[in-house]
């Protein structure tokens, strides 16, 4: 079973998320901000993180950045939700070290496909 | 609503717009960084959260919001009271909106409307857009909602002869085409004819139509505006129809159809026989190339089935596909299954040999997104963060590999991984395999808006169990709180409601075993049991009244945004203190404190603080003060506003209220201070001869008064002139059950309210005294007046005396005001559910509802105050 953590502020978009994930059979994990994630990647092992740009306490272009510079964590892929649909934005995720980048609000099938993609589990 | 994810989105963003208020009145007091980032992201995260659903207007405004946020943040506008209003109004739009969506499932039109209008103020008076850009945005947001349809098209809703037709076509070679057409909503002042330019479309096959915008009410269609969208089935060829649509091409999206997407039977599932034979027989014949064996065979079944089963529609659809054998084998194939399994026909071949060789579109946005990513980290300094990504890259790149089961490449690149993994290497890796040619443009696809109550696939997030688990339902905020539906709630409170009252029939059984059959030893286990009974239920009662407490802040929060707005209107300094907001009562307690607080504060705000002027003169301090105080006494939560404004003169208020006609003239002489000051609460009395437009229209503090009473509270007055007002209201804490006072009056049992019977007492015929027609007696040195209750509720029958000649009376305290009821008999008390009257007995004031007794009986619950001042007396 692999683990996703979904990381936003948003309750709405977590469950939303959550939801989608879970009826494909992923085991998904919440964090509430980029902070919370960090601590929580520290502790679990997760196969892949979706992660909110803009969050309290430290958002999603920090949480990347810090996971990618800890030796301790597990250098799992990023995929970052935003609702910023500029080009500079998406820049910034992969400069940051971020591996894909989905615009807000987010398309359940086209969320399943990246995530098998990134999941390896079979693509139809 | 059933549906969760609504559900959360309507909890959250009433979180968020509390916050956000809260935010914008804090950041007139002071600037501040940190607060306006805040705010920006709550904004944000608010607007993100409405675009998971179908409310484009309110997702327009709060993306205006958030726009305006973003200039006072980049410092290119300064923040003001000005723009703080602007953001206040916006936030109220989407606040009304959400209040309609919790309703009835979507905004109003007319909140729609003043949605539409506010986000285009914002943006025409802040947001200067230059013409060229505006188009760019309108072009954008015109392309994600194309791009939307491509997954919420649903093929079904084309009848079978049309898809037939294009069917037919494309097994000619043409294409299919389905065209979305959205023509502006202002189409019809450039003279176009969306209707008409539709039917004409070239090689039209099928066109439907249907509104963007949901009208729930066809008088208030603004005529003028098209809101209709067009979806349109075509196998003309694709520059034909961007030469026809030339003018509005910015309105139009292609999508080519496969073919497939078409071919499948529509009808009834259940009726007729599925022959097993010919299931076999037309496979052997479809093998063996025999196609006027298999159109026999299904000629001769069609002609035997009737036609609206989906077994006919498939048979139909295999003979068309006969015509054009063997190309179309597959497809026949895949409708004999599909008849069955009297499922959808599943389309498993591929369509071009050359298509296996070729690799998925999103794998290949995926690979060349690495690419990006290695090229990027190929820059930085520190070798750890190069090494991280390069680690998690080849992460993605293996499990893609592996996704799309291209077992070829992936040992390559396992091969390339463990010769020489760098970035370098990766990068030449990736451009070997995916020649530019392969690249296409990267495009970001929107997701489908959740329609209301039927999301897009069937993938949904509607299909959550009817009662989420606890984990689902909670919000995990920072306090670990978990966030109920309050129907929930409703229904345990209902549920012990009904305990509480069942549990009373233990004593009356018990009572009913002793007096039929005198036994005694198994009385005594029966009311053992019951008390252990009646504590549980108790304390059960307890433990779910604590869980429907909720602060009064929930109510107090409204009143800075309130006193500001108001003394802002006013022209008032104001300062407001709020105390013991944290005070808990019933979540009903609290609701219905909210609009009789109002009203008592405006009135603070209207008739009690003085103008500057008026201040400086009195050599009061020239900022007015207004106090919100809330605390806990006993059983009742004590709610005060207390201003220092001009008080009111008892002398003043007592010749209004005899000119008014309340009083007469010698209660006018009679009347003490307290009670002259209680007389503002009579319906009619309104201390301001022209009510300004603050205080709302002729209404008085009885509006106040109605409401406490409803919750049997109370409400006092304390006022010294020039020095201020102070307003109490009481209420209890929780409402739910009831202590009433059985007594009994011609043969007949009512319930009386503990909370206003102050004694029960037994006085002689001959302390009666009548003066002027009315009956009094001296209760501990107090004159009370006493009133038959057969008399008040018009039972004819004489009160009964005991041996002694004494009557029974209920002493009852009605606003301070002790009365002496004369019944007939007490019966001890009870726990009652009281259920208020509906409908035609809601009239019936003199009582207030009814209760189901232990035996099953049903008891009127009397309303003292309605009895005693209710009936003209």
């Amino acid at each position: 079973m692999k683990k996703i953590l979904v990381v936003d502020d948003a309750g709405t978009v977590r469950m939303y998320h959550k939801k989608i994930l879970e009826d494909v059979g992923f085991e998904v994990d919440e964090a509430v901000n980029g902070l919370e994630a960090l601590e929580k990647a520290l502790i679990n092992d997760y196969d892949l993180y979706i992660v909110d740009i803009n969050m309290p306490k430290l958002d999603g272009y920090s949480f990347v950045k810090k996971l990618r510079s800890s030796e301790s964590v597990r250098q799992s892929p990023v995929i970052m939700v935003t609702t910023e649909a500029e080009e500079k934005d998406m820049h910034k995720a992969y400069e940051n070290g971020a591996n894909f980048y989905i615009v807000k609000p987010v398309n359940p099938d086209e969320l399943i496909k990246v995530c098998k993609l990134f999941l390896g589990e079979t693509y139809e | 609503m059933s549906n969760p994810l609504l559900e959360q989105f309507i909890i959250e963003s009433r979180d968020f717009l509390q916050t956000i208020s809260e935010i914008i009145i804090k950041l007139e007091e002071k600037e501040d960084a940190g607060l306006l980032n805040e705010l920006f992201r709550i904004v944000h995260t608010l607007k993100g959260n409405s675009g998971l659903f179908d409310f484009p207007s309110m997702t327009k405004l709060l993306h205006a919001a958030e726009d305006l946020m973003n200039l006072v943040r980049e410092g290119s506008l300064s923040y003001s009271s000005h723009i703080a209003d602007i953001l206040l109004e916006a936030m109220d739009i989407v606040s009304i909106m959400i209040d309609e969506i919790e309703a009835s499932g979507s905004p109003s039109l007319s909140s729609v409307q003043s949605a539409e209008e506010k986000a285009k103020k914002i943006k025409e008076s802040f947001l200067k857009t230059s013409p060229k850009k505006e188009s760019e945005i309108k072009e954008k947001s015109e392309k994600k909602e194309h791009i939307q349809l491509e997954h919420v098209f649903d093929f079904s809703v084309i009848p079978e002869e049309f898809r037939m037709k294009a069917v037919k076509e494309a097994l000619n070679g043409k294409k299919i085409i389905l065209i979305h057409y959205t023509p502006e909503a202002e189409c019809f002042y450039k003279g176009e004819d969306p209707f008409y330019f539709v039917r004409n479309v070239p090689d039209l096959i099928w066109a439907r139509y249907y509104l963007r915008e949901e009208v729930p009410d066809p008088s208030l269609m603004d005529i003028y505006r098209c809101i209709t969208d067009f979806e349109i089935l075509s196998t003309a060829e694709k520059e034909e129809l961007t030469e026809y649509f030339k003018y509005v091409l910015d309105q139009v999206k292609f999508i080519e159809i496969d073919v497939t997407s078409l071919i499948f039977p529509q009808g009834d599932k259940n009726g007729g026989p599925v022959y097993e034979d010919f299931i076999n027989d037309a496979k052997t014949y479809l093998k063996e190339e025999n196609t006027i064996a298999l159109k026999n065979a299904v000629t001769t079944l069609l002609e035997l089935s009737s036609s609206e089963l989906y077994f006919a529609s498939a048979l139909r659809w295999i003979l068309l596909l006969i015509e054009h054998l063997p190309e179309t084998k597959d497809y026949i194939e895949a409708l004999i299954e599909a008849i069955k399994t009297m499922s959808m026909p599943v389309f498993t071949f591929k369509e071009k040999t050359a298509k296996e060789t070729e690799l998925p579109d999103d794998f290949i946005k995926v690979i060349k997104i690495q690419k990006k990513v290695l090229e990027k980290a190929r820059l930085r300094e520190d070798r750890i963060i190069r090494d991280n990504i390069l680690k998690a890259v080849t992460d993605v790149i293996e499990n893609a590999l592996f996704s799309i089961k291209n077992t070829k490449l992936l040992n390559e690149f396992k091969t390339i991984k463990q010769s020489q993994e760098n970035i370098d290497s990766i990068i030449k890796w990736i451009d070997d395999k995916l020649p530019e040619s392969h690249y296409q443009k990267e495009t970001i696809s929107i997701a489908p808006p959740l329609k209301k109550e039927q999301p897009p696939a069937d993938r949904t997030t509607s299909d959550v169990s009817e009662a989420p688990s606890q984990k689902e339902a909670a919000v995990a905020v920072s306090t670990k709180v978990l966030k109920v539906d309050e129907a929930k709630i409703d229904r345990l409170m209902n549920l012990i409601g009904e305990l509480v009252v069942a549990k009373n029939t233990l004593p009356y059984l018990a009572r009913k075993v002793e007096d039929l059959y005198g036994i005694t030893e198994i009385i005594k286990d029966i009311k053992a049991y019951y008390s252990v009974l009646n504590r549980i239920a108790e304390d059960m009662q307890d433990a779910i009244m604590q869980v429907r407490m909720i602060p009064v802040s929930l109510v107090f929060q409204r009143f800075p945004r309130l006193v500001r707005d108001l003394s802002k209107k006013l022209n008032k300094k104001v300062n407001l203190i709020i105390e013991g907001e944290e005070t808990e009562a019933d979540k009903n307690v609290i609701e219905a404190l909210s609009d009789p607080l109002i009203h008592l504060v405006r009135n603070s705000l209207d008739h009690g603080i003085e103008s500057h002027e008026e201040r400086t003169a009195k050599g009061k301090p020239e900022i007015g003060t207004i106090i919100l105080r809330a605390k806990h006494e006993a059983d009742h939560v004590l709610i005060e506003v207390i201003d220092d404004g001009k008080g009111m003169d008892p002398e003043e208020i007592k010749i209004r209220a005899y000119k008014k006609g309340i009083i007469s003239e010698e209660e006018l002489e009679k009347m003490n201070d307290e009670e002259a000051l209680n007389l503002i609460f009579h319906p009619g009395f309104s201390t301001k001869e022209i009510s300004s437009e603050l205080s709302g229209i002729g209404v008085g503090m009885d509006v106040v008064k109605t409401a406490v009473d409803k919750f049997r509270g109370s409400v006092k007055v304390k006022s010294v002139k020039n020095q201020g007002t102070t307003i109490s209201l009481s209420l209890p804490l929780s409402m739910a059950v009831s202590h009433v006072m059985i007594i009994e009056s011609g043969e007949r049992r009512f319930g009386i309210p503990m909370d206003s019977v102050a004694e029960t007492v037994r006085v002689h015929k001959e302390r009666i005294h009548t003066f002027k027609g009315k009956m009094t007696t001296v209760l501990r040195d107090r004159v009370i007046p006493l009133f038959y209750l057969n008399k008040l509720l018009d039972i004819e029958k004489p009160h009964i005396l005991n041996e002694d000649g004494e009557y029974a009376v209920a002493v009852l305290n009605i606003a301070g005001q002790l009365t002496g009821i004369i019944v007939d008999r007490f019966h001890g008390t009870a726990d009652i559910i009281l259920k208020p009257f509906t409908g035609y007995m809601a009239n019936l004031r003199v009582f207030s509802g009814t209760a189901i007794m232990g035996d099953g009986s049903v008891l009127l619950i009397i309303n003292p105050e309605e009895l005693i001042h209710g009936s003209g007396n």
